[in-house]
């Protein structure tokens, strides 16, 4: 019986403390999973070496692991515990439903456990945040459904007439991250485990990037800024110091947010108005930003002798001022001069790192202790621990921040300094090898912030233990009343929770609609001259391309030449729009820990690519690129060739009926080609229909669209 | 702070005070807000697109490039035989060369630097010299141009000269042609 009413027409409901419970355990057995990984990666970043000769232990495979892990396994089960353990408190309710509930807490382990399989058997689609395939995002959406119909059950039953700040935050979540995931995730499957985006190019780019930013807004900000609202005032014991800025801030920050995708994309192929949108709503969404970190310091008024002893509010103030700081951090990187030295560098990596190591994590660290004793109904073992914990993870982040500052800075200054025509430092591998040591510094980093966590995994485990079953307790509120107009402005529409999550939808829908609309429809208004020279991949070019996916390359490389000089002089003619029409999906990247390879192909013989895929080192000294054996030992999978034309063709790539039918035997002879031109530079192993033609084949088509034609 | 108004909602036990908004805050947003516009305009309408600026300041950068020939004839077109020189030469034949013509000068991608064969030329100092500052991209030798500057080319151009007669561990087979 979970609810009862007495004559006092007060009711009487218990909470579902079983499935917080459940999440709170979940996050932190996948937060270790998560940094564990993470300081793997970056000692292979490190030391090579640690990638081993086996495929699924290659960066480019694991990569992929740990950011998914970090986001929707660690954060994910964190928002999920927050959210269902303070959303009854705040609407008076118990959960909807219990077998929703348990769908949503058995389905989301599932999806990560699906994840943390098909990644390392590089299973993915190429799209950063988003690798997961689409059975599996399927998996998420119906999950994702599953959590909505909870939440917003809890608000149809709720006993409390205002909805307060955090419930806005999770609302807006809620909504807004099903949107992304949805629109993003639209592809057409070759097979169970394969497909490609409807999304082409500089499309695919900008829908990805308003995703992959939206992710870090309505996954790791304004889930955590509800959490906040509800944890810090209740840990602290203090009044929020302003509602009228929480007003103003949830609403300007939902509104701006969105259209911020754009400046994961500056000085790229994408359009200069869509590039620039995106650099002023970065900058515009400092303030509202630091809204958040004003209304969480300022609560703190009149407890800041507290911080000293207590580790809970250590945590709490640490995370605001990492928010704070990020949220500086990421408007002056959208500055388009500052984004021109910090793109493609390790800065972008350290900015991420503060927001989830330092906000995110922070904040997760913060409320476990807070709430482990509160649900298990006993005291937290050691408060010493908890401090020694936060003083580990505090200097772990430190380090890396800083290693991550110089690393990025150092290589960004490499790339660009020019004597007149010509680079400083021609050779890619002379800028990386100089930052080598700093990925020693932030493999150490990670490890004392990975020390911590596991002393904190000590510490809760010993709580838990001493705990002892108690009885549930019950609580009393009266039912919810008519909605009356007493209420003046915002409290007002507190009290309507459908019109608020109308006004939200609206506010997310606007900056989407603007941004994405006309690059849907841009591919229409090209010169019919200019696309004229861009050919679609030849089916081994496509089979290549999908192992470069596969691989993860793109975790490494970039195929984008940025509109600045000194990327035109590294790495030649400046990329436009129109030559990626055909890539479902892009592959433009994100960091260069290698050079671009917008333009590699012809530049070096096919041999060169095959010595260099086999060992690196043989052919660039000081690479720290994974080994890659396995290249020579699979065979080509010609026989899903025509399949994947023919998806390609639904999705509007020219390819005509004769080409799909020769698909393969097509394929076969191009592999031919490679393998003959191998044999007359010398490689005398044999390769007959092995993936390494396959990704030469690829490479060496990168080129710009008019050389592709001139061959 | 004993006199702040605190409102009378109430969220579990958490109590919301009535402050204004921090001036400095509101006054940080309606510059960023101003600031935004201006520039959109600003870039959106006024001036050349970033495409087209990166295209003209590459141009001009290629106006200053020297030819060959002007390259060739700024110094002294002969294999030096100075010991720093060809040490030098080496260090860069090394890191630079080596993974495609074997160490030895053996040759492995690239041809044979030790025979009396040549592709390009007959084996003279501006023939090598060519060579290296412009590539046989068709071939897979990249243009040196972009990454050595002159004086390294002719130091690793005299290097190449003391392959000659020399006998490779591993020889690549001959390629172009004989010269006596």
């Amino acid at each position: 019986m979970s609810q009862s009413k007495s004559k006092d027409n007060l009711e009487h409901f218990t909470y579902d403390e079983e499935t917080p419970k459940l999440f709170f355990l979940a996050t932190i057995i996948w937060g270790a999973v998560a940094l564990l990984a993470g300081v793997f990666i970056a000692s292979q970043l490190a030391f090579w070496q640690l990638n081993f000769k086996l495929p699924w232990f290659t960066f480019g495979r694991l990569r992929p692991l740990h950011t998914n892990s970090a986001i929707f396994a660690f954060a994910g089960n964190a928002i999920f515990a927050g959210v269902y353990h303070s959303s009854q408190r705040l609407l008076k309710t118990r959960i909807f439903s219990d077998a929703l509930s348990k769908i949503h807490f058995w389905g989301w382990q599932l999806i990560i456990v699906l994840a943390a399989i098909t990644l390392p058997l590089g299973i993915t689609t190429g799209k950063e945040y988003a690798e997961l395939e689409w059975p599996i995002d399927i998996l998420i959406a119906v999950v994702w459904v599953a959590f909505a119909v909870n939440f917003f059950g809890m608000i149809a039953r709720r006993r409390e007439r205002h909805l307060y700040v955090a419930i806005w935050f999770y609302l807006a979540s809620i909504i807004t991250v099903a949107l992304l995931h949805i629109v993003n995730s639209i592809a057409l499957p070759v097979s169970l485990f394969k497909s490609y985006p409807v999304y082409a190019g500089v499309q695919d780019a900008l829908v990805q990037w308003w995703y992959g930013h939206n992710a870090v807004a309505f996954f790791l900000t304004t889930p955590y800024l509800g959490l906040m609202y509800y944890y810090l005032p209740k840990a602290v014991n203090r009044p929020i110091y302003s509602y009228r800025l929480s007003i103003i801030h949830f609403w300007a920050l939902v509104f701006i947010y969105i259209w911020t995708g754009p400046h994961h994309l500056l000085h790229s192929a994408l359009p200069d108005w869509a590039q620039t949108l995106g650099m002023i709503f970065s900058i515009m969404l400092l303030a509202p930003s630091w809204g958040g970190m004003i209304n969480g310091l300022l609560t703190m008024r009149g407890a800041w002798h507290r911080v000293r002893k207590e580790p809970i509010l250590k945590f709490l103030v640490a995370a605001v001022t990492f928010y704070g700081m990020s949220t500086f951090e990421g408007p002056l990187l959208s500055i388009k001069s500052v984004n021109a030295l910090a793109h493609f560098t390790d800065w972008i990596i350290g900015h991420v790192h503060s927001g989830v190591l330092g906000w995110n994590g922070f904040m997760i660290f913060a409320i476990l202790y807070y709430v482990v004793p509160k649900l298990w109904k006993t005291e937290l073992y050691s408060e010493k621990l908890a401090n020694v914990h936060f003083w580990m993870a505090m200097s772990g982040i430190l380090l890396y921040i800083f290693s991550m500052w110089a690393a990025g800075i150092t290589q960004g200054l490499m790339w660009r300094a020019m004597e007149g025509p010509r680079l400083v430092y021609p050779d890619f591998v002379e800028t990386l090898t100089k930052i080598i040591p700093l990925y020693y510094v932030r493999a150490f980093g990670g490890f004392l912030y990975l020390a911590g966590y596991v002393i904190m995994m000590y510490n809760i485990f010993k709580t838990i233990k001493a705990s002892k079953p108690a009885e549930p307790e019950v609580y009393s509120a009266p039912p919810l009343g008519k909605f009356t107009t007493d209420k003046q402005g915002h409290r007002y529409l507190e009290g309507l929770s459908a019109l608020f999550t109308v006004l939200v939808v609206i506010a997310v829908i606007v900056g989407s609609v603007i941004e994405i609309l006309p690059t849907l429809l841009a591919h229409k208004y090209y010169a019919p001259e200019k696309i004229e020279n861009v050919k679609p991949y030849t089916p081994l070019e496509l089979a290549g391309r999908d192992i470069y996916i596969r691989e993860g390359c793109y975790t490494c490389h970039s195929q984008m030449v940025r509109t600045l000089t000194y990327d035109i002089a590294r790495y030649g003619e400046m990329s436009r729009p129109e030559e990626f029409i055909y890539d479902h999906p892009f592959q433009f990247g994100s960091r260069r820990i290698g050079p671009d390879l917008a333009r590699v192909g012809g530049k070096y013989p096919d041999s060169w690519h095959y010595y260099h895929m086999y060992d690196p080192r043989q052919i660039t000294p000081g690479s720290t690129m994974p080994v890659y054996p396995h290249l020579f030992r699979k065979k080509i999978d010609y026989h899903i060739l025509a399949k994947k034309l023919l998806v390609m063709k639904r999705m509007g790539v020219p390819y005509s009926e004769a080409s799909i039918s020769s698909a393969i035997s097509d394929a076969q002879d191009q592999a031919a080609q490679v393998e003959e031109s191998l044999k007359s530079q010398g490689v005398k192993e044999k390769v007959r229909d092995k993936e390494i033609l396959a990704l030469i084949a690829y490479l060496q088509r990168l080129k710009a669209p008019a050389e592709v034609t001139d061959k | 702070m004993a006199d702040e108004k605190v409102l009378d909602h109430d969220a579990d036990g958490i109590k919301e005070l009535d402050n204004p908004l921090p001036a400095w805050w509101l006054y940080l947003f309606y510059v960023s807000i101003i600031f935004s516009f201006y520039y959109y305009v600003a870039s959106m309408f006024i001036g050349t697109t970033a495409a087209d600026r990166a295209q003209a300041a590459m141009a001009k950068l290629q106006g200053q490039e020297q030819t060959v020939e002007m390259m060739l004839a700024s110094g002294n077109a002969e294999f030096s035989k100075d010991e720093m020189v060809l040490a030098s030469g080496k260090e860069i034949y090394t890191t630079r060369c080596a993974s495609c013509h074997a160490a030895d000068g053996g040759g492995l991608v690239g041809p044979n630097m030790t025979d009396n064969y040549w592709i390009h030329g007959r084996g003279e100092f501006a023939d090598m010299y060519r060579v290296v500052v412009e590539g046989v991209p068709e071939k897979g030798m990249i243009s040196w141009k972009p990454i050595l500057s002159d004086d390294e080319i002719r130091a690793v151009v005299s290097y190449l000269k003391t392959f000659e007669g020399t006998t490779p561990a591993n020889p690549k087979a001959p390629e172009g042609n004989l010269v006596e």
